[in-house]
C-alpha cells in the first residue's frame, strides 16, 4: 500500500536523478555557463516560440550572469523541492510547479542554445508536478498519470517507427549507426566501441535485429495501458533501452529514470475501496 | 477505469491530462510542429539508406588532425554538432519562422528576435575556444572540413570535402 515514505523515495530518485544529469553535463562543459552559446537554432515549437518573443534567448548568449542563474535554478529547485517533500511542508505545492517551470525553460532554451534536444528533458519537466499532491491519495493519482505519460511516449516511438516506415526497412540500423558515428568511424582509432559500430554496420542481420528488438521493447509499453501486472517487465525493458541507447547511439536517456521509476512507485496499491468510499462521500 | 476515478478525484488535474494526450495524439497525427510540453518522439524512425553519404567533419589542430575518439561523446557533440547547427542556423530559423509566424502576433513580422546576428569570426572565436577547452590544446591554427563518406567495408570512401572558410 502507497505510503508517504514512497513519496519522499520518488523525491530523492527525483532530485538525484536531476544532480546526477547536471553533473554530467558539467563534467563535458555542456551547462549553460560553461557551453556559453553565441547562436541559437530555433524549433518548430510554438510555446517555445512565445518564449523567444521575451528575447531571453538573446539574454542569454549575452550576459554570463543570466547562464549561471539558469544553471544554478535548473538543480536548486529540484533539490529544495525534495526537501520540501521530505519535511512534508506545504511549500512544496508552488515550488513544485516553479521547478517544473523552470525545467521546462532551461529545457527550451538548452534545446535551442545547446547540443541536447529536448525530449532528453522530458522527465524533469513532468516529474516535479508530481509533488503537487497535498496527501498520499494525491501522489497516488498523480504517480499513475506520471506512469501513463511515460508509456504513452514510450509507446509513440515504436509507432513512429511502424508510420514512418523504419521498421520495415532492412538498412535502417546500419545507416542509422553509420551516420551516428560517421567520424568516430572514418577518423577514429580502432577502439571497442568503433569496432563494435563497424561490426553492427557490416552485419545488416544483427543490427536490424537490434532495431526491432528496441521496436517490440517500446511497442511493449502497450501492455501497460491495460494491466499493472507486469510494470517490473516494462521497468527492466525501458532501462534495458536506455542502457544500450548509452552504449550503441551515445544517446544518455538515463534523464528518464525519475518516470521509468514511477512504474514502480504506481505499483503501490491505494485501497480501492477506500478509495471508492472516499469518493462516493464527496 | 482510473480516469474515471481521477475525474472525481481532481477535476483539473483530469482536464489537463486529458488535453494533455489529445493534444499529443493530435501533434503526432499531424505530423508538423510540437507544443512544449508536448512533443514527438518519432527520432530514427524515417526510413535511411546505408547508400547514402553521411556528413562527418574533419578537424585539424596546430597542423593534426584531430582523433576525437579520445573525448567523451558529450565533448564530441559539442565539437561536431555545434558545427552544423551553425552551419544551417540561419536557414532553419528562416524556415521556422515562416512556418509558425501566423501563430505569432504579427508585431513581431520584423523583430530580430529570430535571427543570429554572429558573424563568422565570432563563431571562429567561439569554436576556437571550446576545442582549446576540450582538447587542453593551445590552438595556434584550426582548420575544418566537411567531408561526406560513403560506407564501405574495410575502408569508408571519401565523395566530398570541402574547406570550411570560417576557420581561415
Amino acid at each position: 500500500m502507497i505510503e508517504y515514505k514512497h513519496i519522499r523515495q520518488f523525491a530523492w530518485i527525483y532530485a538525484s536523478a536531476v544532480v546526477l544529469f547536471f553533473v554530467w553535463m558539467y563534467w563535458n562543459g555542456l551547462h549553460f555557463s560553461a557551453y556559453r552559446p553565441v547562436f541559437f537554432n530555433n524549433q518548430t515549437d510554438l510555446t517555445g516560440n512565445y518564449i523567444l518573443l521575451t528575447g531571453i534567448h538573446l539574454k542569454v548568449m549575452q550576459e554570463q550572469w543570466l547562464r549561471v542563474l539558469l544553471d544554478v535554478s535548473f538543480i536548486l529547485f529540484p533539490v529544495m523541492l525534495c526537501v520540501l517533500v521530505v519535511r512534508r511542508s506545504t511549500i512544496a505545492h508552488p515550488v513544485s510547479i516553479l521547478t517544473a517551470g523552470v525545467a521546462l525553460l532551461y529545457a527550451w532554451l538548452y534545446s535551442i542554445l545547446g547540443v541536447i534536444s529536448i525530449e532528453v528533458f522530458t522527465a524533469f519537466l513532468f516529474t516535479p508536478l508530481v509533488f503537487t499532491a497535498l496527501t498520499v491519495q494525491g501522489f497516488y493519482f498523480r504517480i499513475q498519470i506520471l506512469r501513463l505519460l511515460f508509456l504513452i511516449i514510450f509507446f509513440s516511438t515504436a509507432w513512429w517507427k511502424f508510420r514512418a516506415g523504419g521498421f520495415f526497412h532492412f538498412e535502417q540500423m546500419q545507416a542509422i549507426l553509420f551516420r551516428q558515428h560517421t567520424a568516430a568511424i572514418v577518423y577514429g582509432s580502432n577502439d571497442l566501441s568503433t569496432n563494435l559500430y563497424k561490426f553492427l554496420i557490416a552485419h545488416p542481420s544483427v543490427s536490424f535485429g537490434l532495431y526491432v528488438m528496441a521496436t517490440l521493447l517500446e511497442a511493449s509499453m502497450a501492455i501497460g495501458f491495460f494491466t499493472h501486472r507486469f510494470d517490473r517487465w516494462l521497468m527492466m525493458f525501458a532501462l534495458l533501452f536506455i542502457g544500450m541507447d548509452y552504449l550503441l547511439m551515445e544517446i544518455n536517456y538515463f534523464s528518464w529514470i525519475p518516470m521509468v521509476a514511477a512504474l514502480y512507485f504506481s505499483g503501490k496499491q491505494w485501497p480501492h475501496v477506500h478509495v471508492s468510499s472516499q469518493i462516493a462521500t464527496r | 477505469m482510473f480516469l474515471v476515478q481521477l475525474y472525481r478525484h481532481h477535476k483539473v488535474l483530469f482536464v489537463l491530462f486529458v488535453g494533455w494526450i489529445l493534444a499529443f495524439v493530435f501533434l503526432n497525427v499531424k505530423w508538423g510542429m510540437v507544443a512544449s510540453p508536448v512533443y514527438q518522439y518519432g527520432m530514427f524512425s524515417k526510413p535511411m539508406s546505408i547508400e547514402e553519404p553521411q556528413p562527418a567533419y574533419r578537424i585539424v589542430v596546430n597542423g593534426e588532425m584531430l582523433n576525437t575518439v579520445h573525448y567523451s561523446f558529450a565533448q564530441r557533440d559539442v565539437l561536431y554538432v555545434s558545427l552544423d547547427k551553425f552551419r544551417w542556423q540561419s536557414e532553419q530559423n528562416r524556415k521556422v519562422f515562416q512556418a509558425l509566424k501566423k501563430f505569432l502576433p504579427t508585431a513581431v513580422e520584423q523583430r530580430a528576435t529570430y535571427t543570429n546576428t554572429i558573424s563568422h569570426q565570432q563563431f571562429s572565436d567561439w569554436y576556437r575556444e571550446r576545442v582549446s577547452e576540450i582538447t587542453g590544446l593551445r590552438v595556434r591554427s584550426l582548420e575544418v572540413y566537411q567531408e561526406y563518406w560513403k560506407w564501405h567495408p574495410g575502408a569508408c570512401a571519401l565523395q566530398s570535402s570541402e574547406k570550411l572558410i570560417y576557420f581561415d
